[in-house]
């Protein structure tokens, strides 16, 4: 399955080679969870502060992706 | 004198000319700190709240805290106070830059002015000696090119601050402008200002300040900036992508305003992100005195039209100016960005106003005749022309320089005002963050984000995560976050610092420079003492329940698309818990027991 993958302020480090600016595909199996896509990434969990998928803010990292969402990710981020 | 206060505010009487010096109130200190707290106390004393907010008869305080000029971090705030043109309430507006610092190490913790001139003046404070000077070649004067003469001739020692044309002609959201980029922006000090004819303050100061504790004051301080410095936030991420690194989170949670409130999400939003301004425009970041932070943004437009350099944008600014604009051209909204700079006047409500306008003219309310142009969502190069002629009161920018809510009533469509008391709301549609909702329409200044920062929780997950689409628990933090940020913006410390730090790190410092005993508790107390206070100045300038409402459209069109899909803001249910937890009676009236309980 696909998933978009969206990373945001220093997290951008760790889209793949080849990438846009904040965004890449990546292909995936099925099941796959959010601590997975972290781990294919390398994404150090501790970091991975906002989860969203979909636009919905998701708490459990368990959670398994389904084909064709976009999953969004910060580190902590502040502003106003 | 009190320890880290300068211990003397300065009087000025601007009819007469007459300036005099007097000492602080020690009790009035303990209660209400300074800043925003105690030039409320001072303004609710002096100035009846149903004066005409441009009249001699309103008094405009610039006011620092305890903690301005002290070694604390982000301490370099100053507030500017006095009754708000554009809402009719009690207007206080937040500042960074050099100028509080330098006015206490000049001798005063504050600047009260009263009355209006009969001619443009400038103030120069130089060590206790204070001067006015007539200032007509100053009048006409951008921001900048008043500093830049002001510098030339006085010296580079000298800090500033200045109204531009829009202050001058009373535009309703006018600012005061410090170090040419940084405003005490929104509720149009710089129209109060402006209409007592005071161009400029100029002010150097040698002197010192002096604290109670030193060396606990030092361990406080350094406590409180180890914690900045660890924090992701205040640590790195403000400092590299500036505040608007919020603009895709906001965008991709559904409730980034886009055309004046109309949908959820901007399609160009990566256009004008923190990300994209740091890699196409951004020179360096800037800070405020004391400040780690330093989220400021120098920038240039390196081509095309909009070539130049200066200040921002902030996240606010590339939302009204872009967004809520429909406009993805990020040189425009820079552009416009520096002409609200330079000309003095607040980027929230000057875009918020266009895009009102917007609605209007694609509404066919608003005709080519009226405007003098076409004036449709996303045409970037309506939006930076303007800004020009609102700052200036030209054309139909005169028109617009009343404000979106004036605007609005004057063609028979009040509803499409986007914003609470006559001030636009910021970069958060409330539909899909119901906490901001309440906020909203309690804050004492209208439409505002910085009364209490619902976002944080809500959508950043700071400093835990609230579920943003229900309204339970919604009216206990705003009313949390409301009381922590009164007594913030009372000590003369950046509201950005409760990224990494609360009530009892702030307490700390405030107790080991002052002497006085606070702790969190008492800091948060104080703080819910200055709202109570705001809320009285309010109630007695004459608004009620129905002002502390949302526009109808947040209220009854759901939110078209996008994550908030389907959402409209249950305020009922929030407003009447927000009531009754604050002790307020049901009209949202301070109860007399909730008052002598705070000592009003």
């Amino acid at each position: 399955m696909n998933v978009e993958v969206r990373l945001f302020a220093t997290l951008r480090e760790y889209l793949p080679a080849g990438s846009g600016r904040t965004s890449a595909q990546i292909e995936m199996q099925e099941g796959t969870r959010i601590c997975d896509l972290l781990d294919r990434l390398g994404i150090p969990a501790a970091i991975a502060h906002l989860v969203l998928v979909d636009g919905r803010y998701e708490a459990d990292r368990t959670r398994e992706l389904q084909d064709g969402c976009a999953v969004s990710i910060w580190p902590p981020i502040g502003g106003g | 004198m009190i320890s880290a206060y300068a211990g003397k505010l300065l009087r000025v009487d601007l009819t007469s000319r007459q300036v005099r010096s007097e000492s602080i109130d020690p009790d009035a200190a303990r209660r209400f700190i300074g800043g925003r707290g105690l030039a409320t106390k001072m303004l609710s004393e002096a100035v009846h709240p149903q004066v005409d907010p441009l009249s001699p008869a309103n008094t405009l305080i610039l006011a620092t805290g305890p903690l301005t000029g002290t070694s604390a971090m982000c301490g370099g705030r100053f507030m500017a106070v006095t009754k708000g043109p554009l809402t009719g309430t009690i207007a206080s507006s937040n500042c960074g830059g050099t100028f509080g610092p330098e006015l206490k190490y000049a001798g005063y913790d504050m600047v009260v002015l009263e009355g209006a001139a009969s001619e443009p003046l400038l103030m120069v404070i130089e060590d206790g000696k204070v001067e006015l000077h007539p200032a007509g070649e100053l009048w006409g004067l951008n921001v900048h090119e008043t500093e830049d003469r002001l510098h030339g001739e006085l010296g580079r020692d000298f800090q500033l601050v200045s109204i531009g044309p829009a202050g001058e002609k009373l535009v309703r959201f006018a600012a005061i402008i410090n170090d040419k980029g940084r405003a005490a922006g929104r509720s149009g000090v710089g129209a109060v200002m402006g209409s007592k004819k005071l161009k400029a303050i100029a002010v150097r100061g040698t002197g010192g300040l002096s604290v109670a504790d030193p060396p606990g004051f030092r361990a406080a301080c350094l406590d409180s900036l180890a914690k900045l410095e660890a924090g992701e936030i205040t640590g790195q991420g403000l400092q590299s992508f500036g505040t608007a690194i919020l603009v895709n989170i906001i965008n991709e949670s559904g409730v980034f305003p886009t055309r004046n409130f109309r949908q959820g999400q901007f399609e160009s939003a990566e256009k004008i992100s923190g990300e994209t301004i740091a890699e196409e425009i951004l020179v360096r970041p800037r800070a405020c005195v004391a400040c780690p932070i330093a989220c400021g943004r120098v920038t240039e437009v390196r081509g095309g039209p909009y070539r130049s350099r200066g200040d921002g944008p902030e996240y606010e600014t590339v939302w009204a100016l872009g967004a809520d604009t429909g406009v993805e051209d990020l040189g425009a909204v820079t552009k416009a960005n520096y002409v609200c700079n330079e000309l003095g006047m607040d980027t929230i409500t000057a875009g918020a106003t266009v895009a009102c306008a917007m609605e209007l003219f694609e509404e066919g309310v608003l005709s080519e005749k009226d405007v003098g142009r076409k004036l449709k969502f996303g045409d970037a190069e309506a939006v930076v022309d303007m800004m020009t002629k609102i700052g200036n009161r030209e054309g139909f920018g005169d028109v617009l320089a009343e404000g979106s809510a004036r605007v609005a009533e004057r063609y028979g469509r009040p509803e499409l005002f986007m914003g609470v008391k006559k001030q636009e709301m910021p970069a958060y549609d409330p539909r899909g963050v119901f906490g901001m909702g309440v906020q909203y329409a309690t804050s004492n200044r209208g439409g505002c984000h910085v009364r209490g920062y619902m976002i944080a929780p809500e959508i950043l997950g700071v400093p835990q995560k609230l579920d943003a689409h229900t309204p339970q628990g919604k009216a206990e933090t705003n009313i949390a976050f409301q009381n922590l940020t009164a007594a913030l913006d009372s000590i003369g410390v950046c509201l950005f610092v409760t990224f990494s730090i609360g009530a009892p790190e702030l307490a700390a410092m405030l107790k080991t420079a002052t002497g006085f005993d606070y702790d969190a508790d008492e800091f948060m107390q104080v703080g819910e003492r200055i709202w109570n206070l705001e809320k009285l100045f309010n109630m007695k300038a004459g608004l009620t329940r129905k002002d502390d409402t949302l526009p109808r459209r947040l209220l009854s069109e759901p939110m078209p698309a996008g994550p908030a899909k389907g959402l409209t803001v249950p305020l009922d249910e929030m407003l009447t818990q927000y009531y009754r937890l604050r002790g307020w009676d049901e009209q949202g009236a301070p109860t007399q027991e909730k008052l002598a309980a705070l000592g009003l």
